[in-house]
C-alpha cells in the first residue's frame, strides 16, 4: 500500500513538472500569428524591420515599391547580410583587378540599381512573383515559377526535411517542412522522382527560407537565409 | 573512547619533504629572452615555502656565484599590458621601467627559475644550482637540483622560425596576381633564393630596428618616396585596414627615410601580439620603381643557394614594365632587446 502511494505521488509530481514545463512557448513550439502583418503592405512590413533596411534602399532606388505592393504577390526578402555579402564579393573583384584600395560599397550598388547598370534593377525582380505562393500552393517536389524578371523562373518547394538542424527528430512521425528558393543554371526536369531537394550543385543552387509565410495586406513574404548572396552571386 | 583518543593525537606542525624536485630537472634558456623553468614539486611540503638559490656551479663543479649575482638593467612591467589599447611606444613605455636585476632568479614561493634578457651577458654553458627551501618546519638544501643550460638562439626570428619569405607579383596597384604567379618570378618557402637577408646587432641599446631594401645592384628603395609600401587588407571594412607592417606595429616611432625604415620598439618579443596571421610584414614595390626578373618555377631550395641573375638556370628574362608590382612577405619577430640593422637584398629586382 505504502509503495503504491509513493508511485502515485511520484507520478503526480512528474505530471505537474511536465505540465508546468510545457507551458513555455519555446518548448511547445508556439505558433506565431501569421496574420500579424495582414494590415501592412509588403513594403511597409520590410520597412518596419531593421534587418531589411538595406533592401528597402535598393527597392527605393529601383522604384519597385508599387510592384512589391501589388495585390497577390510573393516577395522573397533579402536580409542586409545577403546584400553585404554581395558588396564584399564585388569589392574583392575590383580590389584584385582594378585597384587595391577600391571599395564597391552600397553607394555603388544603389547607383547601379538606379541606372539599371548590368540590368541590376531588373534583376531585383527575380525575388518577386505575381502570385501568392502560400503553403497550400507550394509542393514537396517543387515547381518552376516565373519571376518578375523576364525569362527567369525559380524552383520553389515546400518540402519535408530530415535535417536535425531544421527541427527533424527521429522520435516524431511528422516531418518538419521548409521552403526552399532555388535557381538552376542548366535545364532540370522536376518530377516526384527528381524533386527540388535533389538538384545537384552543378545544376542549380537553393536557398533555405528562414522565416516564411508572412501574410501582408497584399501578398506573402518569405525571408531568405543570410547565407544567400544577392543575385545568386558566386564568390 | 578509543576513537576519541586517536582524534586527539598531536599533529606535527608541518612537513618539509626530503624528496622535493623539479618536474623537469633541466632548464634550457636561450640567452636574451625571458624564460621560465618548470615548477618545483613540493611533494606535500607545507606552504608557504621560501626558495632561494644558494650556489651556482659551472660544468666543472666550481662555484661561480659571482657571475650570477651581478645585476644588469632589465626592463619590466609595472602595470598590466593590454594589447588592444597599449599600441604605441609611449603607452607601453609608460607601463615599463628599468630595474637592476640578476640575470637568473628564483620565484620565492613556487621555486620556478626565471631567466630574463640579461642572460645575454652570461657565458654560455651548463650550470647547476643548489636551492634552499625554508618552511614552517625548517630549512633544507636541495643539492644540484636543477641544471640550467644557457644556449644561444636567434636574436631575431625570421625564416624559417616565424614563417618564410615569400616573393611574388601582383597586378599593378591591385590585390590580385596573375594566374601563373606561382610559376614565374616567385618563391614562397624556406631558404628563399630570391633575396639575401643580413641581420646585424649593432648595440645593446636602444631598442631600435632599421630595415633596408636593396635592389640586386645594392641601390636602396626609398620608403619615404613610397617606393616600398604597405598593402591594404582586402574587403569592405577590413580590420586591421592594412596587412601587417612595421609602421602599424609602431605607429608613433616609425620613420621612413630615403634609404630605410626604422622604428623604436618598447619590448621583446616584438611584435608581442600579432595584428594578423603570425608575424609577417607585407610590402609591395610599385611597378613604377622596379624591373622584375622572371624565373622558372622554383619550389624548394637549399640553404646558401641564391639566384645568380642572368647566369642562373632559372633565369627566364624580364617581366614587362608597368604591369606588375613586386610583393614581399617578411617573417619577423625580435626576441632580444638591442639595436638591429636588417638588409634585404632583392635579387630579382632592379630599381628604376
Amino acid at each position: 500500500m505504502k509503495n503504491k502511494l509513493i508511485i502515485l505521488f511520484s507520478a503526480i509530481i512528474v505530471m505537474l513538472i511536465a505540465l508546468n514545463s510545457c507551458q513555455k512557448s519555446y518548448i511547445t513550439g508556439d505558433i506565431q500569428n501569421v496574420n500579424l502583418y495582414s494590415h501592412t503592405t509588403t513594403y511597409d512590413y520590410l520597412k518596419s524591420k531593421p534587418v531589411f533596411d538595406t533592401l528597402v534602399q535598393c527597392i527605393d532606388a529601383a522604384g519597385l515599391k508599387d510592384a512589391i505592393n501589388a495585390n497577390g504577390t510573393t516577395f522573397f526578402a533579402l536580409t542586409n547580410t545577403t546584400i553585404y555579402s554581395y558588396l564584399s564579393v564585388r569589392t574583392g573583384r575590383v580590389q584584385s583587378t582594378i585597384n587595391q584600395n577600391s571599395k564597391w560599397g552600397l553607394d555603388s550598388l544603389l547607383y547601379y540599381i538606379t541606372n539599371n547598370k548590368n540590368r541590376t534593377r531588373d534583376s531585383l525582380k527575380m525575388y518577386l512573383f505575381n502570385q501568392k505562393l502560400t503553403y497550400d500552393v507550394l509542393t514537396n517536389t517543387g515547381k518552376f515559377y516565373s519571376s518578375g524578371l523576364a525569362k527567369d523562373s525559380a524552383v520553389i518547394s515546400y518540402e519535408t526535411t530530415t535535417d536535425p538542424h531544421l527541427g527533424y527528430n527521429s522520435n516524431f512521425t511528422t516531418y518538419p517542412k521548409v521552403i526552399y528558393f532555388g535557381h538552376v543554371f542548366t535545364p532540370y526536369l522536376l518530377n516526384n522522382a527528381n524533386p527540388s531537394s535533389m538538384i545537384p550543385s552543378n545544376v542549380g543552387t537553393r536557398v533555405l527560407c528562414t522565416t516564411t509565410g508572412i501574410n501582408t495586406s497584399n501578398g506573402v513574404v518569405h525571408v531568405l537565409a543570410p547565407s544567400h548572396i544577392l543575385f545568386f552571386t558566386l564568390h | 573512547m578509543a576513537s576519541f583518543m586517536i582524534k586527539c593525537t598531536k599533529v606535527e606542525k608541518g612537513y618539509l619533504s626530503p624528496t622535493m624536485a623539479y618536474s623537469v630537472s633541466s632548464f634550457t634558456a636561450i640567452v636574451g629572452r625571458t624564460v621560465y623553468s618548470y615548477t618545483l614539486v613540493p611533494d606535500g611540503s607545507s606552504i608557504p615555502m621560501k626558495c632561494k638559490i644558494l650556489h651556482f656551479y659551472n660544468a666543472n663543479g666550481k662555484i661561480v656565484d659571482s657571475l650570477f649575482t651581478k645585476t644588469y638593467p632589465v626592463s619590466v612591467w609595472t602595470a598590466a599590458y593590454n594589447p588592444l589599447t597599449d599600441v604605441t611606444y609611449a603607452t607601453i613605455m609608460a607601463k615599463r621601467k628599468v630595474v637592476q636585476m640578476a640575470p637568473i632568479n628564483i620565484n620565492e614561493s613556487s621555486g620556478v627559475i626565471e631567466a630574463n634578457p640579461a642572460t645575454i651577458y652570461l657565458p654560455l654553458g651548463s650550470y647547476t644550482i643548489d636551492v634552499q627551501v625554508t618552511n614552517v618546519v625548517g630549512t633544507q638544501v636541495l643539492k644540484n637540483i636543477m641544471t640550467i643550460n644557457l644556449v644561444t638562439g636567434n636574436n631575431i626570428d625570421t625564416s624559417p622560425v616565424t614563417g618564410s619569405y615569400s616573393i611574388g607579383r601582383l597586378w599593378a596597384n591591385t590585390a590580385g596576381g596573375p594566374a601563373n604567379g606561382s610559376s614565374f618570378g616567385s618563391f614562397n618557402g624556406a631558404n628563399n633564393p630570391l633575396l639575401i637577408e643580413t641581420i646585424t646587432r649593432v648595440a645593446d641599446t636602444p631598442n631600435i630596428i632599421s630595415f633596408k631594401f636593396l635592389d640586386k645592384n645594392g641601390k636602396p628603395f626609398s620608403p619615404k618616396n613610397s617606393e616600398i609600401m604597405k598593402r591594404p587588407n582586402s574587403g569592405l571594412n577590413p580590420n586591421p585596414p592594412f596587412l601587417q607592417n612595421l609602421q602599424d606595429y609602431a605607429p608613433d616611432t616609425f620613420v621612413a627615410t630615403d634609404s630605410l625604415m626604422s622604428l623604436k620598439y618598447p619590448l621583446v618579443p616584438f611584435p608581442i601580439v600579432s595584428l594578423g596571421n603570425g608575424f609577417n610584414m607585407y610590402y609591395r614595390i610599385p611597378t613604377a620603381f622596379v624591373h622584375i626578373d622572371s624565373t622558372s618555377s622554383w619550389t624548394s631550395n637549399t640553404a646558401g643557394n641564391y639566384y645568380k641573375g642572368t647566369a642562373d638556370t632559372h633565369f627566364k628574362g624580364y617581366f614587362k614594365d608597368d604591369k606588375y608590382d613586386y610583393s614581399i612577405r617578411i617573417p619577423l619577430r625580435i626576441n632580444v632587446p638591442g639595436s638591429y640593422k636588417i638588409t634585404l637584398k632583392l635579387l630579382t629586382v632592379t630599381h628604376r
